[in-house]
């Protein structure tokens, strides 16, 4: 029993297999959350709140998020149809993980920080549009 | 001391005790994708643990007998060890995600390597369990948990609506998401409330501490009733953060980072402080309980010396196992999967198990010939009887349940 | 006066936990000597301790964790039972039964740590 949930638990992270619109439509859903999620964090550490450590760390992890989705929806067959908004949202998710980059890289800069907040909100929005034509 | 100090002391602790990774896990999530809606199956999840380790500690103080004990004598060799090899399984499970949980929120608060910190968790965790006392080990990790209470401010700060908020604690099928995913998180939240760690640890600490009829039957009742019921208010506020800050941005919290934002974003720098090191304490101290009841289960199964009072000359076949469960824990972490992921299959599988450990401790709680006049009464057979309802209902969904949500991802 | 009390073999002594003469546990139950065939009178001679029931309870799980306890078997007459109580009370303590030999060796293994 273990092993058939493990299997199931892996096999969902897999990259390859077909973008449907029920796949396009969670996959925005979650880089439209990765999005927002830094947007928060953005927030409070261009006021100056956050401690280096938790931006840092915080922003990495989603970076690296951002990064295995856009892998994952790059490998994958779209449905007809879908090709414009795949590659979309496989571009889009790497231009959030950049922007992530940004703010791990530079956790005390709150200039850096507001930009970056701005572009992950455009970015989140994004998603949602993309998510939409699912 | 005087004796009222000494119980408020406990309570305290208690309650400072009661959260652990797989509430901050499903908690926020729960929270952040249904909003209020689910805080009845929180409170659904705290009358069990009331209930259960109630009835545990009352066993273990008039028949002076922990939980595995009583599974030996009522289940015999054949049925108890099966109980055993899966509640150690469960127990393990659980020891990993929250040596993993330690060394994540330690990576928030330091930001050094990862791999290093979880080596940082398996020496303080060791270091704690090895030269603390008893009562240390629950008084520092349960009054540092109480740090939590940041997120019930956090909570109040944010300005809940609190009619929708009153709306949750009352039972009902969600007004988004699936049917199935809403059953998950029941399952989930009923689950991180119950976990069985917990009375593992509460039974045999009743017995460490000397527990006698009939005073400290009072004494139990407050621990269960006050110390886990007031601990729920701190896996609620995490709800109530999600439902008002992640839920309306889309967010699905999958890092604990995100739940620090949850303290972050109304209450500034000291709040993300203060909330980082109350899920550090809670954490840790749920990790040394979880590893010391695989020790308490294992000895008390086969009939060993056991006890953390006794030291290691004393029991010393229960300190090699204590120091043994760690290092595998350690050694699970150690591969890199990720402990958010090992927190929900923990507290996911500790339910499947949980009937089998139940059922004999109410079986025995409500036996006269045990418990003479403490055994349960009226009430405390009506609401026995619900939860093991309530519990094989949950156990017996939540495998299907976590494998046609595909882990809550919906 | 003596007084005839009711022992619940299967309950109340198969399974319980022994205790020895200094109050250690020592162990549990895990079968029953008895002497006698069927149709004879049934007598209750020892009480035996040690993994080689564990197959026949459970099965080849019950084997493997036999093979994990490398004490064998200890048999204790039952006139070395002093009470039964909640725990099986045992008349002398435990080295002088053979028993608890698991701790002595854990025991030795623990001294090479600090604090030990």
């Amino acid at each position: 029993m273990l092993v058939l949930v493990a299997a199931v638990g892996v096999l969902s992270a897999c990259k390859g297999g077909a973008m449907t619109p029920w796949r396009l439509q969670q996959d925005a859903d979650s880089l439209a959350s990765i999005a927002a999620d830094g947007e928060l964090l953005a927030g409070e550490t261009a006021k100056g709140e956050s401690t280096g450590p938790f931006t840092t760390v915080h922003a990495r992890e989603l970076r690296q998020e951002a990064d295995q989705l856009a892998d994952v929806v790059a490998s994958t067959e779209p449905d007809p149809g879908l090709a414009r908004p795949t590659a979309q949202l496989a571009t889009t998710a790497r231009a959030a993980a950049r922007v992530l980059r940004r703010l791990e890289e530079h956790p005390g800069d709150e200039d850096v920080a507001a930009r970056v907040g701005d572009r992950l909100g455009a970015i989140a929005d994004r998603a949602e549009q993309i998510g939409k034509q699912a | 001391m005087s004796k009222p100090f000494q119980i408020a002391l406990g309570i305290l602790a208690a309650i400072g005790g009661f959260v652990d990774i797989g509430d901050i896990v499903f908690a926020t999530t729960a929270g952040a994708t249904f909003g209020y809606e689910l805080l009845w199956a929180t409170v659904l999840g705290v009358v069990g643990i009331i209930v259960y380790s109630e009835m545990c500690g009352r066993v273990a103080t008039v028949a002076k007998r922990p939980v595995f004990d009583v599974v030996r004598e009522r289940m015999g060799f054949g049925f108890g060890l099966a109980t055993l090899v899966s509640s150690q399984l469960v127990n393990l499970m659980t020891l990993a995600a929250e040596v993993g949980g330690v060394a994540l929120v330690l990576q928030l608060l330091l930001g050094l390597p990862y791999r290093g910190l979880v080596a940082v968790a398996l020496v303080t965790l060791l270091l704690s369990a090895w030269f603390l006392p008893f009562e240390w080990i629950e008084r520092v990790y349960g009054f540092g948990g109480l740090l939590l209470i940041v997120f019930t401010v956090a909570a109040l700060k944010l300005g809940p609506d609190w009619q929708q908020l009153g709306a949750g604690f009352v039972p009902g099928l969600p007004s988004h998401g699936t049917e199935l995913l809403w059953g998950y998180f029941i399952v989930g939240l009923v689950s991180a409330a119950l976990m069985p760690y917990e009375v593992y640890f509460y039974s045999s600490g009743a017995v460490e501490e000397g527990w006698k009829p009939p005073d400290d039957l009072g004494l139990n009742r407050l621990n269960a009733g006050l110390g886990f019921g007031l601990g729920a208010f701190l896996s609620i506020s995490l709800s109530v953060v999600a439902a008002q800050l992640f839920l309306p941005r889309g967010i699905d919290p999958e890092f604990l980072g995100t739940v620090g934002l949850g303290v972050l974003n109304p209450l500034g720098q000291i709040g993300l402080l203060l909330g980082l090191l109350g899920i550090f304490f809670a954490v840790t101290g749920a990790a040394i309980d979880t590893c010391f009841s695989g020790a308490y289960n294992l000895s008390q199964f086969f009939g060993w010396e056991w006890g953390k009072y006794q030291g290691p000359r004393g029991a010393p076949r229960f300190t090699l196992t204590w120091i043994v469960f760690l290092g595998l824990g350690f050694l699970i972490i150690l591969t890199g999967v990720n402990p958010i992921v090992v927190t929900e299959y923990a507290v996911v599988f500790s339910v499947v198990a949980m009937p089998l450990t139940y059922l004999p401790i109410l079986l025995v709680a409500r036996d006269e010939g045990y418990m003479g006049e403490y055994a349960n009464g009226r009430l405390g057979n009506v609401l026995g009887f619900l939860y093991l309802g309530v519990i094989a209902i949950v156990a017996l969904s939540a495998v299907p349940l976590l494998v046609l949500t595909n882990m809550g991802q919906g | 006066m003596t007084e005839r009390k009711a022992i619940d073999l299967g309950l109340g002594v198969l399974d319980q936990e022994l205790v020895d003469a200094d109050g250690g546990r020592c162990g549990r139950v895990d079968d029953l000597e008895l002497i006698g065939g069927p149709g004879e009178p049934l007598r209750l001679t020892a009480l035996v301790v040690g993994p080689a029931t564990w197959a026949a309870r459970a099965g080849r799980v019950g084997r493997l964790a036999g093979k994990l306890y490398p004490d064998g078997e200890t048999v204790v007459p039952w006139s070395e039972v002093a009470d039964i109580t909640h725990v099986v009370e045992l008349k002398k303590t435990d080295a002088e039964l053979g028993l608890g030999e698991g701790d002595e060796r854990a025991r030795r293994w623990l001294s090479r740590l600090p604090g030990g």
